[in-house]
């Protein structure tokens, strides 16, 4: 495997410019929707020079639409994400080889930060959620595509008096994995364990810590307080992009992965917005060839804070996420008044 | 039942008390000089509100209650008598108008409140800044006007039905406003045996010109038509046909020209509203037959369409137009459907919309107005005639 976040961006730009070319003409091809959207929005497309460039839908359309570039007979597995409650579940349709690929770079990014070995694992969730392999709920797909990378598992919320004692006395001096949603660590990770040495690794959005007004400096300090955990890592990423991830350093830079890149867009222009300034975030994976999840409009808000120059030293962009864009309310007549 | 109430007071009221003395006290003849008075002194409130100029929609709701307007009002009700037949109101009306087209419950109210009715008002306890401009200006007048501001109540509640239950067995007639579930649930709650309804559903506007006969200033006209409710109020043009020669041109520069409009009002759209928009339109590129789609900046996305057929008339507002040329306007008849309401036209002349009516045969549009009218309210309204709907004719001899 190629050292991770070692490319210049210059170079991985064009590099991600051409497999994502590619990636356009494939699906033109093969999925009749996305040539009618691709074909009036961006006519006589040929090649994109800059990754900002290549057409992008918008995310909310795996909710609306069966997006697939491959025969129904093919479809191997459906990742479902719920988004919003009350919202349609995006569908993201996958074959053999597109979940292989997924597994494998997910894989490569996070031996990076979670070194060759595979960790005592610690889950802070059920593992109920993992239920109906079918159709994954974001949770239960963060923690299937995370559980590979560690070993020993315990479900921290199914562990009965004793389980976790246990646990701790099976790998004492060992450095542990522990894995969650960034709400469920929040609300569920116990003070008093010693995770000492130990990494946290989790995701799923800031929304409900910054409701609470927890900042991420305050996350780490309580962190290390219940456990004496000092490596926490937040990552981005989206069903819609599973394999793609975007890792927190130590510096709080989300790095994007070597096989995939954000453009951050200027919510009046649409163009790519200057370095430092916040914009919608546009998220691009060389990997979707059985869907076309390629280029995404997402509705999150991010800045890009490196370029090449992160402290932590990686190459690369890396960003920041600055929470979701607001719902708007529309006045109007079909507002019922059961509402 | 203990609700909340908004109008002659703040406060909370007993619902059953509050029904009982509405449905006992005494109604007015129809348009008589003290419902026009209360009115009147609603319409001064609302232009003096320093608040209210924040909220254009306000402006043609007052000069409507105005004293001019009213009295013409009152004549053609008049002109609407048959000699022998003395036109009474019918009691109490109870209304549930939508909960976001702020100022459609005071046109409601307004209405019904001229031909003499008395009035109950259900609003969402989700109320804009324009919704509380209206109350403080009803509160205001009932105030100085307490023998109508006594004959009316404005009650606030959640979905729980039970207060409209209530409401529904006291009343003599029940005014819905809403979209398709709301009418249905609102619609199983019995009334009185000789209680009447009137159902306003949810609907889809265009609007249609003639590409030989060019009028100025439609882009103006066509802004306020649409963009004051986001373009969301059932009367909000979302379609707009082009006919005849030229037609494709002419729609082409009526955007350029709606663009530039945009820009002169200074219109803007939530970021959130703009995502939503787009990802609705590229749906609509997947799915529909397009002929060409412009994005002219976030407030302004243009779909042409090859042809009406198995147009479904989804929308998701906030600037958003389907067009479409054709060869005559009688092409356009074929395609309309129940859920039309309002056609604002331009160019064409009386003939012709008089055939397009008559072709069209009550299958669906309700209104035809020019361009700038979408949302002027009338008498005349989802087909019903109000004046009518909310009196009741006694013969004598």
């Amino acid at each position: 495997m190629a050292e991770q976040y070692a490319t210049p961006q210059a170079e991985k730009a064009a590099r991600l410019a051409e497999r994502l070319t590619a990636l356009v003409h494939h699906h033109r091809a093969a999925c009749e929707p996305y040539r009618r959207i691709v074909d009036r929005v961006a006519p006589g497309f040929e090649r994109a020079e800059r990754i900002a460039d290549v057409p992008h839908l918008p995310v909310s359309l795996f909710k609306t639409h069966e997006l697939r570039s491959i025969p129904a007979d093919r479809v191997f597995k459906t990742l479902t994400s719920s988004g919003t409650t009350g919202q349609q579940p995006s569908r993201v349709f996958l074959d053999r080889e597109s979940a292989a690929a997924q597994t494998r770079t997910l894989a490569a990014t996070m031996q990076h930060w979670l070194g060759p070995r595979r960790l005592p694992m610690l889950v802070v969730d059920t593992r109920s959620v993992l239920r109906d392999r079918a159709r994954f709920s974001a949770r239960g797909a963060g923690i299937l595509g995370m559980s590979p990378f560690g070993r020993d598992h315990l479900h921290l919320l199914d562990a009965e008096p004793g389980d976790v004692e246990a646990w701790l006395a099976r790998h004492a001096g060992e450095p542990v994995l522990v894995f969650g949603f960034t709400f469920m660590v929040w609300q569920h990770l116990p003070e008093g364990l010693d995770l000492r040495g130990g990494i946290l690794v989790h995701s799923g959005g800031w929304k409900r810590l910054a409701d609470q007004a927890v900042t991420r400096e305050a996350f780490r300090a309580e962190i290390a307080r219940r456990t004496g955990i000092e490596r926490v890592h937040n990552f981005y990423g989206m069903a819609e992009q599973t394999g793609t991830v975007y890792v927190e350093c130590e510096h709080g830079a989300l790095h994007a992965p070597d096989d995939g890149d954000v453009v951050i867009r200027d919510p009046g222009t649409w163009a790519e917005a200057p370095r430092g300034e916040q914009g919608v975030v546009e998220v691009v994976s060389a990997l979707p060839e059985s869907y076309p999840g390629h280029a995404l409009l997402t509705e999150d808000l991010g800045r890009v804070v490196a370029v090449d120059d992160c402290p932590c030293g990686r190459l690369g962009q890396a960003v920041e996420i600055l929470g979701r864009v607001p719902k708007a309310e529309l006045r109007g007549c079909s507002d019922t008044a059961g509402r | 039942m203990l609700v909340e109430t908004l109008v002659p007071a703040r406060g909370e009221a007993e619902l059953e008390e509050l029904a009982d003395r509405l449905a006992a006290r005494p109604s007015a003849p129809p348009f008589a000089p003290e419902l026009i008075d209360f009115c009147h002194a609603l319409s001064r409130a609302l232009f003096a509100d320093p608040r209210a100029r924040r909220h254009p929609e306000l402006v043609p709701l007052a000069a409507f209650l105005r004293r001019a307007s009213a009295t013409a009002l009152a004549r053609e009700f008049a002109a609407g008598a048959v000699d022998g037949v003395v036109q009474v109101p019918r009691g109490l009306a109870f209304h549930v108008p939508p909960s976001s087209v702020d100022t459609m419950f005071v046109y409601s109210l307004a209405v019904s409140l001229l031909v003499g009715n008395r009035n109950v008002v259900r609003l969402s306890q989700r109320r804009s800044e324009t919704t509380e401009v209206l109350v403080d200006a009803l509160n205001a007048v009932a105030a100085e006007h307490p023998q109508v501001g006594d004959s009316l109540a404005v009650v606030s509640y959640g979905h729980e039905l039970e207060p409209s239950a209530v409401l529904s067995r006291a009343a003599d007639v029940r005014v819905i406003w809403g979209g398709d579930a709301t009418i249905e649930t609102i619609r199983s709650l019995p009334l009185a045996p000789h209680a009447t309804e009137l159902l306003f559903g949810d609907r889809f506007s265009l609007a249609a010109l003639d590409a030989a006969t060019p009028e100025d200033d439609l882009a103006r006209r066509l802004f306020n038509d649409a963009y004051w409710f986001d373009q969301m109020g059932c009367s909000s043009p979302r379609l707009v046909v082009g006919v005849g020669a030229g037609a494709r041109e002419r729609l082409a520069a009526l955007f350029d020209e709606l663009r530039a409009e945009i820009d002169r009002r200074g219109y803007a759209l939530e970021l959130g509203a703009a995502l939503a928009k787009r990802a609705y339109a590229y749906g609509a590129l997947a799915d529909r037959p397009v002929r060409d789609y412009r994005e002219l900046g976030n407030e302004l996305t243009v779909i042409e369409l090859e042809t009406l057929d198995g147009f479904d008339r989804t929308h998701p507002g906030a600037g958003l137009f389907y067009a479409i040329a054709l060869d005559a306007l009688d092409e356009l008849a074929g395609h309309v459907v129940r859920k039309d309401q309002t056609m604002t036209v331009s160019g064409f002349d009386d003939d012709t919309l008089a055939r397009f009516v008559r072709a069209v045969n009550g299958r669906g549009i309700d209104r035809i107005v020019p361009f700038g009218e979408a949302l002027a309210f009338g008498r005349f309204w989802d087909g019903y005639d109000l004046l009518a709907e909310l009196t009741r004719r006694v013969h004598r001899p």
